[in-house]
């Protein structure tokens, strides 16, 4: 298509499902539209980053599609298929290989500047841009030759073929040394090393380089792609290097230049954020208008991952953008969730309610709130039934819409602590921290509560910066709360204590956001100040004669520094963290004040401050807990709830904790009993931590990862798209990517007697073929075995533990290792 | 020379001639250096390594290694050899396989991929695949071929061999006099514990009792085969079995328990089976009924045991004797009519003793005690029997005539008394006799016979005749004394010459199954037992009843074996009955007691004079 | 320790299976049985049911090991009630024979449980002991590491021969290439060549140390050059070694042989632990080789005892 400088109506940036939807709107109407691809094909993240013959699900499945194209579910292939017919049938005006630059000009008069320096005239712009990126593309020519591709879908596919592979990071190095065991791998680098890639790839590389596995060409830049004739590979590249120009031939060519990140080129875009969060989503108003009048965001970017809902957004958009005023396609499912609410008068009238009821809510805009309702459900209690109890993981959050709920320590709802009424958020704490539950919450009256999980919450939470400040300081001051719970004698109430008298000194915490490894306080500071830990963890250590001594491990939820404040004096230990950790700083006088109100609490501190002196003074002559804590510590144990340890003073390596996992887990281990670290006899397998602050959860597409009520992180194997972020992402590599054959079912007898069949716990083979698509799995801590994690149950001799880190540091201590 | 060297292709790419080396020189060199001909960076390789050389005539490829450790020829390391094709040169990970050169060239190779490599280096030694295979089985550690073969081979050894040696004697016979382990495995090993001593001689033949074949329990007709003439423990007939399997001598004889061990029966509870309620199985037994609480050491013998039952010969006047059970506690009926009269134990056993009257000893008075009469057997069992010649005669005197103070009446003959009188008065003629001399008794005491001479009758009167002075003498001995004295006489007419007396029937074995013996109670004083000391009549029975033996005998440390036995009741001896033996099937190993009189059997005949 | 199989639940099942001992003790004091006390009697037979019920359980151990779902116990503690049943066995089998051996198949069947029990208690000896010895062996590693060391190891010596000598290099790459394909299960021979070569090379390193810092010169003679030439010549480890000392001695040695020795030095440190761990690894399952096929030998023993006791 020439360089056309005419006007446009509106321009739709990216021809996902939303902008496609938003464009096939346009044409249907016959408003002059143009369509923008940066791809050469349409629908980048369908196209690109779902498997081969994915099935694509049409959820949610009550919503109703309100679009101009055609979309059921299916295959990708078939979804696709019918997108471009679409694209035919309605003569969307549609361009590819075109980049979004920048936008300038006002509303009515918008130039959207490509990247290969076309400006394109729209009074209006849908940005749908979805959230996985723009690939970075090499600009070169011959680039849209068919051996090159931007991903790689299965490795193991491939065999004897030469192989170009285009980047230094690490998805590219995890491909080439993937590719190298069956191919002839080329990388191009263009520096002169890997340290942009984890130091363990790099380290995996150059080996691979070293030992011949694989080629590498240093300084490298690509020049062109051409196709090759005659026999051999199907192209070659030719590669401008310090040696002059060369040419690699290969069958296949992989560019991994990386994504262009989002929120740099949004910001430039002057669209709207409410907060400096990577995973924040862009502030949008009414009709789907981003705070940059004329700019409308729909899709993904919007905060809407469901291919169906953003096709209904791009509808919507155009309409809005026509001055038409739709009902959203939703007021059906918010209906649906709210009818049951007690004096019930329609959607509109019950979300005026909910605003003015729930503090929190108030100032969230329409369009976020019905988002909002439309995830969560009602939910009624009667009078004496139990929200949730000690142990308890939230699943997310519940706002007190009629009734109260009374928080209890030992299930007795007469004997209540505290009270919460209308207005109330319950679950905040255990969400916020990762910690299960600790008290009873028991409905006093009929109660309505709006529950909303903890996706739905959090996306609440992050893009509106208000709440997000009134959760932080709801959260402290529970914590707070907390903590002094634990200072009390086990049969006092809690009757007189008011959460609010905790209100000022929460509101004037210090959220420190510390990398691993700083020092929070040094031994023999002054002491001024205590902390709470909100995520992660600290250790505190001191000093004997030159040698640094772990004597504690404070995880998540937990304070510390506390103690020197009751005892008076400067700090005893130097408090260390151990993780990436978010620690909440308080002033240690305003503490002292509060605790004024409190003799009784603060008596019980006192006495245990000084029993903790005592014991840490016995301590002190043990240099084992010290070591192991530290190995806990660097090993990233402290980072889990729950992490399997094996003792190997018992172990007999007989390695029936895989054989259990596979046998109970589709033939596949979720855990490497052979590797992972080692200190004296504490060895910490490859297995699954359920971290307090999981990496793995943190960039899953189709949120397919979340903590269950149990406490386990579990991959919810029916949404998982496979892209293997939870495998890049999760640092102690616990997440394996695996299509695997269904085991064959076996006779335990007949494999005992005559070795036939399967042998039990043995691992099934992986797939290469492709037809089957790989899914992320690991430990899932066998929720569904009333017995618990089977690895632990199939120990023979006890050697393995699956406990949370301070019981690890417990057991250690009492078993004195010797080493 | 030409060489060609190719790099070795997927299978199917197509075939990339820019990867093949061709070169013409005299040899084909292969190192590090970059001098070679084939230049491998392979740090494994030495600089100049090997040389390849093809003879012009024969086209033979030979190799010859330059470097000191030679170079590998299929995993083999060679300082030369000749290569063939398929042969693998490897120099560390680099691998050259030999190929069939085409007619452009003398030598061609392909550079292959470790893998490949080891791939056909396997091949080549297929020739090892079971040692291989074996190897690899113990090197992994597989548990399951060894746990079958050890369960094989505790069937072979525990249950094949020695049932193959059931049935082939021979191997028996091998494994019998082998090793313990050997012996484990004969026919035998099967038993389930040591043969008593009894059997001992045939304990390696299992047929002789489990005569119905392997795995059977062992019938009656087996014990009997060799027992034929043992008793029954009871009348078969009697026994009355609704139900219950007849008893069997398994049932109180147990093999394979211990060698001194043979009958299970030593056992309360085991008698009791039967004996607690014995009128159910033999309702027309004569045995008491034990209580079927009788067990136990609680259980005194004295409080449970039934009174003793005595085997009492009962008819004195028939030939045969007929044996009466009399309970010991029914004092109206034990009475021991034994056909003697006038004995008196009180009399005889007198403290001060008995007038003697031959005054032989020196002494006038005698003082007589047990073992004066009651001499123990040579088994010190039972006693000796009583004679009137070894036990009376000293003191009784068979004198009938005061007249012939020496001559006494034959004893034991009383079929010849009338001719023995008459043929006495015969010889000593009318007139010849001359009174007797006054009696020096002081006690007038009547001695047997003095009486006979003093009758009315005198032999001197004239119308006396001999025929009827013995007669009337031989009425007065059977009637008035000497013979009456004891006896009964027996008048079937008035002819006294048919009279004869009733011959004495003493109980031998007054508890024909009980097994008693005197040795064992030596140290005892026999009055203890046998209450003499007051019994008047030869009636009195004066053998020791139930309260008498558990004055020291109790159930704890005494088992019904301790004094019963069995087997000895010759009414129910095996021949005749049900059980008895096909006499060819098995025949007794001994032969000493087949026939004879069996030992211990009640048989009162009467006295032989 | 504390959560060993041995410890579990506090010694529950030692007290179950001493307790049961303790029981059967009793019985068999206090029961007066008909002849000498044997497996044929009341207290016999009670006792042979308890032990052939225990012995079947024991050898269900097997099936339970592998059974990974929907059970109950933890294997642990059926671990633990096994040793300790399987212990209290050898009392109560006892007991059911009274003592009673002779050479039948009742006594083989015996003398077989009592070898399975006691494979088994060297089984629970190995579970104690090598666990510890493997940790403290490969001290913080896994054998993995190691053969990556090695790796390590070859790549520098090749690179540092290669430095030195020609010949040197190919005896290096020579002996390399040998011990590879065993290195993974190292086989005695290459163990015991290597960790000779480790004793030798020490020597001469030694040596080397010594003519480097010229404060003691050793003759030639007094090394094992020339006993090692003619003890093996075709052993490639012992003629490096040779060459090696060779060298140190003949000409001057510098620096990058005493790094090559030093290297020399590693790897046999490394093989020797590699070796022990092999060895540890394999004592771990070396007993089972005995004991599955005793336990089951007992198992059909077992049977035919019992079908030829209850025939006769």
């Amino acid at each position: 298509m020439s360089s056309d400088s005419s006007s446009y109506k509106v321009a739709i940036i990216g021809s996902g499902p939303a902008g496609l939807s938003a464009a096939a709107r346009a044409a249907e109407l016959g408003i002059p539209h143009i369509l923008i691809e940066s791809a050469p094909d349409i629908s980048n993240t369908v196209n690109f980053w779902y498997q081969k013959g994915k099935h694509v699900m049409d959820e949610p499945a009550n919503m109703p599609l309100r679009s101009s194209t055609k979309f059921e579910e299916g295959t990708r292939e078939e979804v696709l298929q019918a997108w471009k017919e679409d694209i035919d049938r309605l003569k969307i005006n549609l361009r590819f290989n075109s980049a979004l630059k920048a936008i300038s000009g006002d509303r009515g008069a918008f130039e959207v500047a490509l990247a290969n320096g076309e400006v394109i005239q729209a009074q209006s712009v849908i940005l749908a841009i979805g959230t996985m990126g723009n690939i970075r593309k090499l600009g070169i020519p011959g680039e849209d030759h068919p051996a090159v591709a931007y991903k790689l879908d299965d490795a193991s596919l491939l065999k004897g073929q030469r192989i170009i592979v285009v980047g230094a990071g690490d998805s590219a190095i995890e491909d080439a040394i993937a590719l190298s065991k069956n191919n002839k791998v080329t990388v191009i680098n263009r520096r002169e090393g890997f340290d942009r890639a984890k130091s363990r790839n790099a380290a995996a590389i150059l080996r691979a380089i070293q030992n011949k596995e694989i080629d590498c060409i240093y300084g490298g830049v690509p020049e062109s792609v051409l196709a090759r004739t005659g026999e051999g590979a199907s192209a070659e590249m030719i590669v401008e290097s310090a040696n002059g120009s060369i040419t690699v031939p290969a069958d296949l060519i992989i560019i991994r230049a990386g994504a262009m990140p989002q929120r740099k080129l949004l910001d430039s875009l002057g669209v709207g954020f409410p907060n400096e969060a990577e995973t924040a989503f862009p502030i949008i108003g009414e009709g789907y208008q981003s705070t940059r009048a004329g700019i409308y965001i729909v899709g993904a970017l919007a905060g809407c991952p469901l291919i169906k809902e953003a096709m209904n957004q791009g509808y919507e958009a155009i309409e809005f953008i026509e001055g038409r005023s739709i009902d959203p396609a939703d007021e059906g499912l918010l209906e649906e969730v709210l009818k049951n609410l007690p004096d019930y008068r329609g959607v509109k009238e019950a979300l005026t309610d909910l605003k003015t009821n729930v503090p929190m809510l108030s100032e969230v805009t329409t369009l976020v709130l019905r988002e909002y309702v439309r995830e969560s459900e009602l939910l009624f209690l009667k009078a004496g039934e139990v929200l949730y109890k000690p142990g308890d993981y939230a699943q997310g959050i519940s706002a007190i819409l009629k009734g109260s709920l009374a928080l209890s320590r030992d299930g007795n709802a007469s004997e209540r602590n505290y009270q919460y009424t209308v207005g109330s958020l319950q679950g905040l704490t255990s969400i916020k921290s990762g910690l299960p539950q600790d008290v009873w919450s028991i409905a006093l009256e009929d109660t309505v509560l709006l529950e909303t999980p903890l996706r739905a919450s959090q996306k609440l939470f992050n893009s509106v910066d208000s709440i997000k400040k009134t959760i932080d300081h709801i959260f402290t001051r529970r914590i707070l709360l907390r903590s002094f719970v634990t200072l009390l004698p086990e049969d006092s109430l809690l009757e007189d204590i008011n959460e609010m008298h905790f209100d000022a000194l929460a509101g004037d915490v210090e959220l420190m956001s510390l990398k691993a490894g700083q020092v929070v306080y040094q031994e023999g500071a002054v002491t001024d100040a205590f902390y709470i830990i909100r995520s992660g963890a600290v250790t505190l250590s001191r000093d004997f004669e030159g040698k640094t001594q772990v004597q504690h491990l404070i995880s998540t939820g937990e304070w510390f520094g506390n103690d020197e404040i009751f005892l008076g004096g400067n700090r005893l230990d130097t408090a260390t963290t151990t993780s990436r950790t978010e620690i909440l700083k308080l002033d240690a006088s305003k503490l002292m004040a509060v605790l004024a109100r409190y003799p009784s609490i603060q008596h019980a501190a006192e006495r245990r401050a000084r029993n903790m002196l005592l014991k840490e003074q016995q301590k002190s002559t043990e240099t084992n807990t010290s070591a192991v804590i530290s190995f806990l510590d660097e090993t990233g144990v402290v980072e889990g709830t729950n992490v399997l340890v094996i003792d190997e003073a018992l172990c007999v390596r007989c390695d029936n904790c895989e054989k259990a996992c596979a046998e109970t887990h589709g033939g596949i281990s979720r855990l490497n009993r052979k590797a992972g670290d080692t200190f004296a006899t504490i060895h910490v397998p490859v297995a699954c931590r359920h971290c307090y602050d999981p990496s793995c959860m943190k960039d899953c597409p189709p949120d397919a990862i979340s903590r269950q009520a149990d406490g386990d992180i579990s991959i919810n194997a029916n949404t998982c798209i496979g892209c293997g972020n939870c495998v890049a992402n999760c640092p102690f590599g616990v997440v394996q990517l695996v299509a695997a054959k269904p085991p064959e079912p076996t006779s335990l007898l007949s494999w005992l007697l005559f070795g036939k069949g399967r042998p039990p716990g043995q691992e099934t083979e992986h797939l290469h073929d492709g037809t089957t698509s790989k899914k992320a799995v690991k430990c899932d801590l066998c929720v569904h075995q009333a017995s618990g994690p089977a690895c632990v149950q199939a120990c023979p001799t006890g050697a393995a533990l699956r406990k949370s880190p301070d019981q690890l540091v417990r057991i250690f201590e009492a078993s004195h290792l010797n080493h | 020379m030409k060489f060609r060297i190719r790099h070795a292709n997927q299978a199917g790419q197509p075939e990339d001639h820019s990867t093949h080396l061709v070169f013409e020189s005299d040899n084909l060199r292969i190192g590090r250096h970059p001098e070679n001909d084939i230049h491998t960076d392979n740090p494994h390789a030495a600089d100049f390594h090997g040389v390849i050389q093809v003879a012009r005539d024969s086209g033979l490829a030979t190799l010859e290694a330059l470097a000191h450790s030679g170079i590998l020829v299929n995993g083999k390391s060679r300082k030369i050899a000749t290569l063939k094709p398929q042969d693998i040169v490897s120099v560390g990970h680099f691998h050259l396989r030999i190929l069939t050169p085409d007619a452009e060239h003398d030598f061609e190779a392909e550079v292959i991929t470790p893998e490949e490599a080891q791939a056909h280096l396997l091949t080549l030694d297929q020739g090892n695949r079971l040692i291989r295979w074996i190897k690899a089985k113990l090197h992994q550690l597989h548990v399951r071929p060894v746990a079958w073969f050890a369960v094989l081979l505790t069937l072979l050894v525990l249950f094949l061999i020695p049932l193959i040696s059931v049935y082939v004697p021979s191997l028996n016979h091998f494994l019998k006099n082998g090793s313990p382990l050997m012996r484990a495995m004969s026919a035998t090993s099967w038993s389930v514990g040591p043969v008593s001593r009894y059997h001992i001689r045939i304990a390696d033949d299992c047929e002789k009792c489990h005569s119905d074949g392997a795995f059977t329990n062992v019938p009656d007709k087996a014990c009997n085969a060799c027992h034929e003439d043992i008793r029954h423990h009871f009348n078969i007939d009697d026994i009355k079995v609704t139900g219950n399997p007849m008893p069997m001598c398994g049932d109180c004889h147990q093999e394979h328990i211990a060698d001194n061990f043979l009958v299970l029966g030593d056992r309360v509870e085991q008698c009791l089976q039967c004996h607690a309620d014995i009128k159910k199985i033999a309702p027309q037994s004569e045995l008491q009924s034990i209580p079927a609480d009788f067990s136990g050491e609680e259980s005194l013998l004295a409080e449970k045991h039934p009174e003793f039952v005595a085997a009492m010969v009962s008819n004195h006047e028939e030939d045969h004797p007929i044996v009466t059970r009399v309970r010991m506690d029914d004092k109206e009926h034990l009475k021991e009519h034994s056909g003697l009269r006038g004995f008196s134990h009180k009399d005889h056993l007198n403290k001060d003793g008995i007038l003697a009257p031959d005054g032989k000893g020196g002494a006038e008075i005698m003082k007589l005690e047990c073992w004066s009469c009651h001499k123990p057997d040579d088994q010190r069992v039972g006693m000796k029997p009583l004679t009137f010649e070894d036990h009376c005669q000293r003191c009784h005197k068979l004198t009938f005539d005061g007249l012939a103070p020496t001559t006494e009446l034959p004893h034991g003959k009383a079929d010849k008394i009338f001719t023995f009188l008459k043929e006495f008065y015969a010889r000593s003629p009318k007139g010849s006799r001359i009174d007797p001399p006054a009696p020096p008794d002081k006690n007038d005491r009547e001695l047997p016979g003095r009486m006979i001479s003093q009758g009315s009758l005198d032999f001197d009167q004239p119308e006396v005749t001999l025929d009827g002075y013995a007669r009337e003498m031989t009425q007065r001995v059977f009637e008035k004394g000497v013979c009456s004295e004891c006896h009964e006489p027996l008048k079937p007419s008035n002819d006294v010459s048919e009279w004869r007396i009733v011959k004495p029937k003493f109980t031998e074995k007054w508890y024909p199954a009980a097994k008693f013996e005197h040795k064992a109670h030596d140290l005892y004083a026999c009055t203890g037992c046998h209450k003499v000391e007051s019994s008047e009549t030869p009636e009195d029975v004066n053998i020791p009843a139930q309260a008498s033996c558990t004055e020291c005998h109790d159930a704890g440390d005494s088992t019904c074996l301790k004094c019963h036995t069995f087997h000895k009741d010759p009414q129910f001896n095996m021949k005749g009955t049900r059980f008895a033996p096909k006499a060819e099937a098995i025949k007794p190993w001994h032969g000493n007691r087949s026939g004879g009189e069996p030992d211990g059997v009640i048989t009162p005949t009467p006295k032989q004079p | 320790m504390n959560r060993s199989f041995i410890r579990q639940d506090q010694f529950l099942y030692l007290k179950i299976a001493l307790g049961l001992c303790c029981i059967s003790i009793f019985l068999y004091v206090v029961d007066d049985p008909v002849g000498p006390p044997s497996g044929n009697s009341w207290l016999g037979y009670t006792l042979g049911t308890v032990g052939t019920l225990i012995i079947v359980w024991l050898v269900w151990f097997g099936v339970r090991k592998r059974q990974y779902t929907g059970t109950r116990y933890s294997l642990t503690r059926w671990l633990s009630a096994h040793v300790y049943m399987g212990t209290a066995l050898l009392v109560i089998g006892t007991l059911h024979c009274g003592f009673q051996f002779d050479d039948n198949i009742h006594t083989m069947a015996y003398i077989l449980m009592v070898l399975t029990i006691l494979s088994g208690m060297i089984g629970v000896y190995y579970y104690l002991t090598v666990p510890g010895l493997i940790s403290a062996n490969i001290k913080n590693s896994n054998a993995q590491q190691l053969h990556e060391t090695i790796d390590q190891i070859d790549r520098k010596a090749l690179e540092i021969a290669r430095q030195i000598d020609s010949h040197v290099h190919e005896m290096m790459a020579y002996t390399i290439h040998t011990t590879l394909k065993e290195r993974r299960h190292p086989s005695k021979k290459v163990l015991m060549d290597m960790l000779r070569v480790g004793e030798t090379i020490k020597e001469a390193s030694k040596a080397c140390y010594c003519s480097l810092t010229k404060e003691e010169s050793i003759a030639p003679s007094d090394t094992p050059v020339s006993d090692l030439k003619q003890k093996d010549p075709s052993d490639p480890h012992m003629r490096l070694s040779a060459i090696i000392i060779d060298l140190s001695f003949n000409r001057s040695p510098g620096e990058k042989l005493q790094q090559l020795l030093d290297l020399i030095n590693e790897k046999a440190t490394c093989i020797h632990k590699l070796h022990l761990d092999r060895v540890y690894n394999r004592r771990l399952k070396i007993w089972l080789m005995f004991h599955v096929p005793l336990s089951l030998a007992t198992l059909i023993a077992l049977v035919i005892h019992i079908v030829s006791v209850f025939y006769y």
